[in-house]
């Protein structure tokens, strides 16, 4: 749900509707904090440059 | 066969080793050990809840026709007629495997699992199945610590550390994915192996997540462990008496951050015990990357959950514990390039912690936060083995001390892939430096 650059709230707001989407307001409330820490580790993800020198 | 009868007051305290020697010997009946072992379970299950399923007729036929071919010199292999215990994750043909789960609670393999498979190739009698978690995730079972019954034995493999510490069988086999068996073997005062991925077959294990899940082994000692190992591993591993000084690498900074204040200053002084009984004891420094362990293992974790559970899940959402229901739900809501980065970050982690191993043997870190927390609504954290199971890198949990509580605490040996030799080596000689020899009181 993230590309380059993206922030922990975008990336935030992005995994929130696409959780709505799926199942409804009511769980993706519950959910929050797991989708707050998920945002939090796809952005770390996504600051860090990824190496292609061991690609096939 | 029979074995004499001042042998028997204590069978159950035998490790695995001396059992296949006595049975080699003809000094010990595998009759007389397996009944004992189920009256040792028969005694101490209602309290500490380990097994999830027993066959006790087809135990004790195995039982007597290992002691038939053994009174003929005939032996299966290196178990012949020991009794271990197996995760009910794996699947055993004819006795019923649940995944600690509802949906799963009637339903009987065909076939064993390639482990297991290799278990009763070597002469090994599959003792029952041992509690897992739910699924082999957080979700806690019944099973309670034999050290102290009010505190959690740890999971997902949580009866097979609960059985072998409490003397119900000499060893049993389990799975990581993250922290299942070095966190639970560290609870229970046990010695853990778990092995590079390739090692031992995954075949007719039920997956957590397919890329980080490995199968391990949690026993009473360095000798248990490498022989069960041995016999469940796919490529054999090469004998080691190294000779020279283990050069030990010591990693505080993120683990200390993490330890208990007791973890880490008996951590600490068994580092200097180390260091005064020959051993090279060093600070070891882990690369920047470090810092995306647990984002990379989250992200795979979640969409490999995802994936496995996908339609049982969508079936039968009521079935499933609170914490894996929340990871299967947020697994569904990553991209496919996000599961790929995480895949690619992965191999470059690998390859930057792999550079430790240039200055050091093995590396040494606390098996968990601390002792086993009060309470069996939680199996308590595994963020002390995660860094691990991402690398793939073969581990071992030692016991080491008692903490103030009474309860075991262990270190937590990792080696280069692959160097399962190296690390078993090393801790063969922390082993007798740790000393350590209590047992549960129960």
């Amino acid at each position: 749900m993230a590309d380059n650059g993206q922030q922990i709230s975008d990336i935030t707001h992005s995994l929130t509707a696409a959780a709505e989407a799926r199942f409804g307001k009511e769980r993706t409330a519950e959910l929050r904090t797991e989708i707050e820490q998920m945002a939090t580790q796809l952005s770390k993800l996504y600051a860090h440059a990824v190496e292609f020198e061991d690609e096939p | 066969m029979h074995t004499p009868l001042n042998s028997k007051m204590s069978l159950e305290n035998l490790s695995l080793v001396e059992a296949a020697r006595m049975i080699r010997s003809g000094a010990l009946s595998p009759v007389d050990y397996a009944v004992s072992l189920l009256a040792r379970i028969d005694a101490l299950e209602p309290r500490v809840r380990a097994w999830a399923s027993m066959d006790r007729e087809t135990v004790l036929q195995e039982a007597a026709a290992c002691a038939a071919e053994a009174a003929k010199k005939q032996f299966r292999g290196p178990l012949h007629g020991a009794p271990v215990g197996v995760k009910d994750i794996f699947y055993t043909r004819n006795l019923r495997t649940t995944m600690g789960s509802t949906l799963f609670e009637d339903f009987v393999p065909s076939y064993d699992a390639r482990a297991v498979v290799k278990l009763k190739e070597a002469g090994a009698i599959v003792l029952g199945k041992t509690v897992t978690t739910v699924f082999a995730f957080l979700d806690p079972g019944p099973t309670r610590n034999p050290w102290n019954l009010n505190h959690t034995p740890g999971g997902s493999s949580s009866g097979s550390a609960a059985a072998v510490a409490a003397r119900m069988c000499p060893a049993a086999i389990g799975s990581q994915t993250v922290g299942s068996i070095g966190r639970p073997a560290g609870f229970n005062g046990l010695v853990s192996l778990v092995p590079t991925q390739e090692r031992i077959s995954r075949r007719g294990a039920f997956p957590l997540a397919w890329p980080l899940d490995h199968v391990g082994v949690l026993a009473r000692s360095v000798a248990d462990a490498e022989l069960m190992t041995d016999v469940m591993a796919e490529s054999p591993i090469p004998k080691r008496q190294e000779r020279r000084p283990f050069r030990i690498g010591v990693i505080r900074g993120f683990f200390y951050e993490n330890a208990s204040p007791e973890a880490r200053l008996l951590g600490d002084a068994f580092a200097d015990k180390l260091a005064n009984n020959g051993f090279q004891v060093e600070e070891a420094a882990p690369p920047s990357v470090f810092e995306l362990a647990q984002p990379i293992l989250r992200t795979i974790l979640r969409a490999d959950v995802a994936a496995v559970h996908e339609k049982l899940f969508a079936e039968h959402p009521s079935a499933y514990g609170p914490k894996l229901r929340e990871l299967i739900e947020t697994g569904m809501l990553l991209k496919a390039t996000d599961y790929l980065r995480a895949c690619r970050l992965r191999r470059q982690y690998q390859k930057e912690m792999a550079a430790l191993f240039r200055q050091f043997d093995v590396l040494m870190t606390p098996a968990a936060r601390g002792t086993a927390p009060e309470g069996i609504s939680s199996t308590g954290d595994a963020v002390m083995n995660a860094p691990w199971s991402l690398a793939d890198f073969p581990t071992m949990t030692i016991p080491y001390a008692l903490a103030a509580n009474g309860l075991p605490l262990g270190v937590q040996l990792t080696a280069a892939p692959l160097q399962e030799d190296l690390l078993l080596a090393a801790a063969r000689r922390i082993e007798t430096v740790a000393e350590f020899a209590a047992a549960p009181r129960l």
